[in-house]
């Protein structure tokens, strides 16, 4: 049975990594990074070539492809889209808010970047990033797809201590 | 059915997936062209099911889990009584029972987004399963048997009822779920109902789903094929016609109603049927 | 008198004393006779079942195309003053509707009561005049295979139901704050109910026809106005007006026929087409009756208003049996339909007509009961095709509609009822998810959902052996197979909406009487058992109805193979898949783990105790919740067939008169041009 096995660990390999369904998810940016986000999918760039599609549910989805930064108000529903995936999955956070809270940074409303609470594993940096890096860095996390990793830990504050805390002013 | 029969039947049925897979390839590149894409890679569909058969997913409820395998299976036997010889009208029966638990199974799980899928699904349901009967006993009447080896001993029927053609392009275009026959489960994130009726199913679970699909697919195409001993040709080019249709229509109408459903598909392909089946009549009872 | 004999009288006797006796006890003061009313009557269902068997059994006609005649000895027609008794007898019953339609002040009633009246006394006249004119040779009664059939469903369902209404009508009274003293009453209804439907399917001379065929219309109307509320009176005025009409047209044709005419003379003359034009007449007056009995388009309306009346009512009169006695009419004068041969093709399309078109308004349907009645109508429409089409197979496969529908639909309506009488409601939005809070009910429920819609269950089977002998005629395809879809979609909606995992606010199910669960587990397990043994079914029961009505064996079910060349396998292989994904289902089902459902809901994540602060994840359902905290009706997945409101659901009711008269009217054409001999 073994080469029959390697083989078809193989092409389940193969398969994972050429089948990236996103989930499309905007915190509350400027939008730049999303309408950027569209053009990866438009003709020209056509991410179906290497078989991403954009899904509406995130129990169906492999990627998590977040913009903007996380706030009182949708960190709690960003960590439950994350918790409603199942693995192998992976994070791409898209641009500078994701990453840090990008100009956005210090309003009363806004907690940081989103690595703050989900496990991000790329970051692509730019405001707004270029298509072709936003194309890229799927592709990258495509690639981490290959095998689950269920033993990441978890990240952040829970959604619970968001919630709970004392509304800012 | 002899044993070799049902013998062949079985692997053709184990191996029915791959080439409906493939099939399904080729349609995203078409309809890719279409578009000016390049598409993905002709093997996207059996990556995206292994992917999903793979994938660490939970069932988001057991009664539901249970029931979408059911219907998995029960698609399969339908497909492989059609190929095994059986009978044609049993099993288009067989296949309405895999679309109840199909329904069954998206509508166990208390979700707003998988319930109006349901009542889509049961609109898909009511559009699509006249049809399929009405082609069946209009084989059936022509072949003076419903046995699907003598039906395919019969040749030439699509010579003799051309209409068919259209109701079969019909039905393949409901079996691939082509526009407005998607109303229910959309290929196209950003819609108002999330993925419908398969909200609520994930990983292995939208995999048995997906493989219902499939072989509900490789059915009508097995009918097509029943059809067209003898004369292969014409019957390929009357179903490509007619899929080429369904693809542009897919295309060029981005959303169209469930009446629009029903009323393409009754009024299209239930006119059709019933030319065909009086036409089987008159050939029948001039024999 | 020998044993046949005996125990036919028997079936005819015991229920009538039953009900003699119940009637007496309920007249005793503030409801002490509560307690023997019950006892005799669960007494006399017994006795009458064991009756219904012995003489089935005994008789041979089980398994064989053999028919019994009967005689009823001093009381047989054709002894002279009994005779002329039982021809007296339908004018009496006339006086009696007189009486009801003067009460019911409905001038309609009254009418229609004084023409049957009128053709009671000239049936009469007729007779007296025409001296002693004998009945059919050796007794009025025939017992065949067909009328074995009916038998046992009125005899063995219909007992189980009748049991089912000693536990269901005492609550049912309370609840509509009536006093419990009354259902004595209701049960001596029953009991005279089921000796009237046994006269109607043993008679063979027209005179018993008739009488047997009145006092079930005026059974109808004593239960269906039970309740005496004011929607209950009309249903039973609108439903006595329908079926006094169906009366006339019988009045009609036994009159035509003359005095000591039977059915199978009456058959006889129209095949042997020494009828001419009387012939004509007197089917069309035979067809006039079953259409409006079995509620065909577009006599439709009564049995929907029927629907106020209690479960065991809808169960007994209006699923079972009553209205499959125009089922059963027809199906006994197929040959002559089929001899008038418009006539067979306008009783088949309308027929058709009715199965896909009430089927298809079923859809719209939001009130259980009302969707249980449309899919009945369906189902005798179903029947009237088979007897339409007149070939062996399909006789048989109209035979096999009777006995599993029969099964099936008194499942359901007893289940709504005990839903019903559980929750105060049986609107379809109201029970979503009682699965959970009633589980044997929705079990139940659903099986007989299954038996309705899915193979191999009989019903289903009985489809494919209609779709296969219709096979020639286009529309008539086309009809059966709308309505085999139709009805698939409405039996898979009602089982989505009680499956549904939601325990969202509504009352816990109360208790449900001992009597209540034993008709309904045996029902269940009947209708199971049917899975299992359609075949032998089919070959015990379909296949001697055939023989006996035209003559020749349709061997439906050998080998299932119905004209189907090399596919004898077909049917086991279809319960072997089935049987096969049904484990696969459960064994699914019980490896994975038991999660709480936890729906896409755009990233809000309802678990147990976090969330958006809702008390419970099951605290949120599907229903959408209108103006007032009503549960609206876009819930509903059959929000899709409702579109335009009301306005919509006046046109749909209206499409299925304008069928439905259109189908009479062909009707008509059929008989003018079946009487002059002239084809179409």
């Amino acid at each position: 049975m073994g080469p029959l096995r390697s083989l078809l660990d193989a092409w389940v390999r193969r398969s994972r990594t050429r089948s990236p369904w996103l989930v499309h998810f905007d915190c509350g940016g400027c939008n730049g990074c999303d309408i950027e986000i569209l053009d990866v999918l438009t003709p020209r760039h056509s991410a179906e070539r290497f078989g991403a599609i954009v899904v509406g549910d995130p129990r169906q989805a492999d990627l998590l492809v977040v913009t903007g930064p996380a706030n009182r108000r949708n960190a709690e529903v960003l960590r439950a889209t994350w918790e409603q995936m199942h693995e192998p999955r992976a994070i791409v956070a898209v641009g500078s808010c994701a990453a840090h809270g990008g100009i956005f940074r210090g309003a009363p409303n806004v907690l940081g970047g989103v690595g703050d609470i989900v496990p991000v594993d790329l970051y692509v940096p730019g405001c707004p990033p270029r298509p072709e890096a936003i194309l890229d860095a799927i592709l990258r996390a495509a690639a981490l797809l290959a095998a689950p990793r269920p033993d990441r830990e978890p990240v952040g504050r829970v959604p619970g201590e968001v919630r709970d805390a004392p509304p800012a002013g | 059915m002899t044993p070799a029969a049902v013998t062949l039947a079985l692997v053709a049925t184990l191996v029915a997936p791959l080439g409906v897979g493939l099939l399904l390839g080729v349609d995203r590149r078409m309809t890719a062209a279409m578009q000016l894409r390049v598409g993905p890679p002709l093997l996207q569909p059996l990556y995206d099911l292994t992917k999903l058969v793979a994938k660490r997913s939970p069932a988001a409820d057991r009664l539901s889990a249970g029931l979408v395998a059911g219907q998995a299976i029960l698609a399969a036997g339908a497909f492989a009584m059609v190929l095994g010889g059986g009978d044609i009208l049993v099993a288009a029966l067989v296949l309405g029972v895999a679309r109840v638990l199909f329904i069954l199974a998206a509508g166990a799980v208390d979700s707003p987004y998988a319930q109006l899928g349901v009542g889509r699904e049961v609109v898909l349901l009511v559009a699509a399963e006249p049809l399929l009967i009405m082609t069946v006993v209009a084989y059936g009447v022509a072949a003076g048997s419903f046995a699907s080896s003598d039906v395919a001993s019969h040749e030439g029927l699509v010579l003799g009822l051309p209409t068919l053609g259209v109701t079969l392009g019909v039905l393949l275009a409901i079996a691939l779920r082509k526009s407005p026959f998607d109303l229910a489960t959309s290929h196209h994130a950003h819609q108002e109902l999330v993925k419908g009726s398969t909200t609520e199913m994930a990983g292995p679970w939208l995999a048995l789903a997906e493989l219902g699909h499939w072989y509900e697919a490789a059915m009508v195409l097995a009918l097509v094929a029943l059809a067209s001993v003898g004369a292969p040709l014409i019957a390929a080019g009357l179903v490509a016609l007619s899929y080429v249709v369904a693809v542009v229509l897919d295309n060029t109408v981005p959303r169209a109603t469930w009446r629009a459903a029903i009323g393409i598909a009754w009024g299209v392909g239930g006119t059709a049927a019933v030319v065909a089946l009086a036409m089987a009549g008159a050939t029948a009872g001039a024999v | 008198m020998d044993a046949i004999t005996l125990w036919t009288v028997a079936l005819l006797a015991i229920p009538l004393a039953g009900a003699a006796a119940t009637g007496l006890l309920a007249r005793l003061p503030s409801g002490r006779g509560s307690l023997g009313a019950a006892a005799t009557t669960v007494g006399t269902t017994t006795l009458t079942a064991v009756a219904v068997v012995l003489a089935v059994a005994s008789s041979g006609v089980v398994g064989s195309g053999s028919e019994i005649r009967i005689g009823l000895g001093p009381l047989d027609p054709s002894s002279g003053p009994a005779g002329a008794a039982w021809s007296v007898a339908p004018a009496a019953l006339g006086l009696v509707f007189v009486a009801i339609g003067w009460r019911a002040r409905s001038r309609s009633i009254v009418l229609l009561a004084l023409v049957q009246l009128a053709l009671g006394v000239a049936a009469a006249v007729a007779e007296l005049s025409a001296g002693h004119p004998a009945g059919p040779v050796g007794g009025a009664l025939l017992l065949d295979p067909l009328a074995g059939l009916l038998l046992a469903v009125s005899g063995l369902v219909g007992g189980l139901i009748v049991i089912y209404a000693v536990g269901y009508e005492p609550v049912h009274l309370a609840h509509r704050g009536l006093s419990p003293a009354r259902a004595p009453a209701f049960l001596a209804w029953l009991l005279l109910f089921l000796a009237s439907m046994h006269l109607l399917v043993l008679a063979d001379d027209l005179r018993l026809l008739v009488v047997g065929w009145e006092l079930t219309t005026l059974c109808s109307w004593g239960l269906i106005a039970f309740d005496g509320d004011r929607p209950a009176l009309a249903g039973a005025s609108q439903a006595l007006r329908y079926n006094l009409v169906g009366g006339i047209g019988l009045g009609v044709a036994a009159l035509a026929a003359g005095p000591g005419a039977g059915l199978t003379t009456v058959v006889a003359e129209a095949v042997g087409g020494t009828g001419g034009a009387i012939a004509a007449l007197i089917v069309l007056g035979l067809v006039i009756g079953a259409i409006t009995k079995s509620a065909l388009l577009p006599a439709h309306p009564w049995l929907l208003g029927a629907m106020v009346a209690a479960a065991p009512v809808s169960a007994l009169l209006h699923a079972s049996t009553m209205v499959k006695a125009g089922g059963y009419l027809l199906l006994r004068i197929s040959p002559a339909l089929a001899a008038l041969e418009p006539m067979a093709v306008a009783v088949a399309v309308l027929g058709a007509l009715t199965f896909a078109g009430a089927a298809v308004a079923a859809l719209r349907e939001h009130d259980l009961k009302r969707a249980l009645a449309l899919s009945t109508i369906s189902s005798l429409g179903l029947i009237a095709v088979g007897a339409g089409i007149a070939s062996p197979e399909a006789v048989a496969a109209g035979a096999l509609v009777i006995a599993f529908h029969a099964v099936a639909k008194a499942l359901a309506f007893l289940t709504v009822g005990s839903v019903e009488g559980a929750t105060g409601t049986r609107d379809v939005e109201a029970l979503a998810g009682i699965a959970r809070r009633a589980p044997r009910l929705a079990g139940a429920f659903l099986v007989a959902a299954a038996a309705m819609a899915l193979p191999p269950f009989g019903l289903v089977v009985a489809k494919w052996a209609l779709l296969v002998a219709g096979g020639p005629e286009p529309i008539l395809v086309a009809l059966l197979a709308i309505g085999a879809a139709a009805g698939v979609a409405l039996w898979t909606m009602l089982s989505v909406r009680l499956l549904l995992r939601r325990t969202g606010p509504g009352p816990a199910p109360g208790r449900i009487s001992r009597h209540e669960r034993a008709a309904i587990a045996t029902l269940a397990g009947a209708a199971v058992l049917g899975l299992v043994l359609a075949a032998p079914v089919a070959t015990t029961i379909a296949d001697p109805v055939a023989v006996a009505i035209t003559g020749t064996d349709p061997h439906l079910a050998s080998g299932w193979s119905l004209a189907l060349g090399t596919s004898d396998f077909t049917v086991p292989l279809v319960a072997a898949l089935v049987v096969t994904s049904a484990l696969v289902v459960a064994w699914v089902a019980s490896r994975v783990h038991r999660t709480t459902p936890r729906p896409y809901l755009a990233g809000a994540d309802l678990r147990a105790g976090g969330g958006h602060g809702s008390a419970s994840p099951m605290g949120v359902g599907t229903a959408f919740r209108g103006p007032g905290a009503r549960i609206d009706r876009a819930a509903s997945a059959g929000f899709y067939w409702r579109a335009g409101g009301a306005a919509g659901e006046r046109i749909s009711s209206r499409a299925l008169l304008i069928a439905g008269w259109l189908g009479l009217g062909l009707l008509g054409l059929a008989a003018l041009l079946g009487g002059t001999g002239v084809g179409w």
